[in-house]
């Protein structure tokens, strides 16, 4: 069975198959949802926790004036709001993108799973961490890096997200989102977002082929967007006792 | 519903839109271009005294219906040329 879940949190942790299969069972039932739906709005009070297993979902804002502003885009692997087992009430609303294969997780379980297992509880605590540092690395882009550089730094970050669960080939992957969704989450216009696109392709950093997108320069994109992947985390760092017992050898 | 395409002159390079968006009125033709173009100029310190963005908007029979330029200028007022 393909668990993006499964495969993303080993980032983070050496499981043990006791793990694997309660992250088997987690993903067991899943449900398909449209594209452009809410899963939750604001205000809402969740009972479940919501895990993206196919396609791509967004956490966004509604501004007064009707802007929208995307804050998060969500792959398959990524918890929805896996918050809400502690925050309650939602202060955002998140949609699917495209069509999507979820997850409902009750919260009754994530809370079971946080005293019971200690590696799976590390696992989504490094999960939501890596979403912190995500929305720092976002936040940083649309202060300081110029419009090309924010959209070669996005592209750059889908690709090695995907990568590690699995959904990137020969450089190749899925980016079925619209100038729209794109310009919404970089804070650009949609013509702005089209020209860097524009400039991308004719750099010719990256191709696009209907929704998939292929880097053919995966250096040159990554230097042009100053791009460090260090704030995703896909590197172990070991916890004290595992630097002890690797120095203790 | 009809699908306009937003050319932009970006200083003295072209840009050509090849995918075009939706627009439901032609009002939002003038919103969608005019929204662009300060960004666009952005941080951009040009080279020289000016500097000049815009869109040029063609409907979906390759008509260039509508235009909007920013223009970016500067000049010094006394007798330092900025060297």
């Amino acid at each position: 069975m393909f668990n993006p879940l499964a495969r993303k949190l080993s980032l983070a942790c050496d499981f043990e198959d006791v793990d694997r299969q309660i992250l088997d069972d987690i993903i067991s039932q899943s449900r398909k949802v449209g594209p452009r739906e809410d899963i939750i709005r604001e205000g809402d009070l969740p009972d479940d926790v919501h895990l993206v297993i196919e396609g791509f979902a967004c956490r966004y804002k509604i501004m007064p004036n009707g802007n929208r502003q995307i804050v998060a885009f969500l792959v398959p692997g990524d918890f929805c709001d896996l918050h809400v087992a502690i925050l309650g009430e939602m202060d955002h609303n998140i949609a699917t993108l495209t069509p999507c294969r979820m997850v409902e997780i009750p919260r009754e379980t994530i809370e079971e799973l946080t005293t019971s297992n200690p590696r799976i509880t590390r696992a989504f605590w490094w999960a939501t961490l890596v979403d912190e540092a995500v929305l720092r690395e976002w936040l940083a882009g649309m202060g300081q890096r110029s419009a090309d550089r924010q959209l070669a730094h996005l592209i750059c970050e889908l690709y090695l997200r995907l990568k590690s669960v699995g959904l990137v080939n020969d450089h190749s992957f899925q980016m079925p989102l619209t100038q729209q969704e794109l310009g919404d989450a970089m804070g650009l216009s949609i013509v702005h977002t089209n020209r860097m696109m524009t400039e991308l392709r004719t750099r010719q950093f990256v191709s696009i082929q209907g929704r998939q997108i292929r880097i053919l320069d995966v250096e040159g994109l990554t230097e042009f967007a100053q791009f460090n992947p260090n704030y995703l985390h896909l590197k172990r760092h070991r916890a004290p006792d595992e630097v002890q017992a690797f120095f203790g050898d | 519903m009809a699908r306009y395409f937003f050319d932009v002159q970006d200083g003295p390079d072209f840009v050509k839109d090849e995918d075009g968006h939706d627009c439901a009125a032609i009002s939002d033709v003038r919103i969608a271009a005019m929204k662009a173009l300060p960004a666009m100029i952005g941080a951009r310190i040009p080279d020289g005294d000016g500097y000049r963005v815009s869109v040029i908007v063609r409907d979906d029979e390759d008509h260039a219906i509508y235009r909007a330029s920013l223009t970016l200028e500067s000049t010094w007022l006394s007798n330092r040329d900025g060297q």
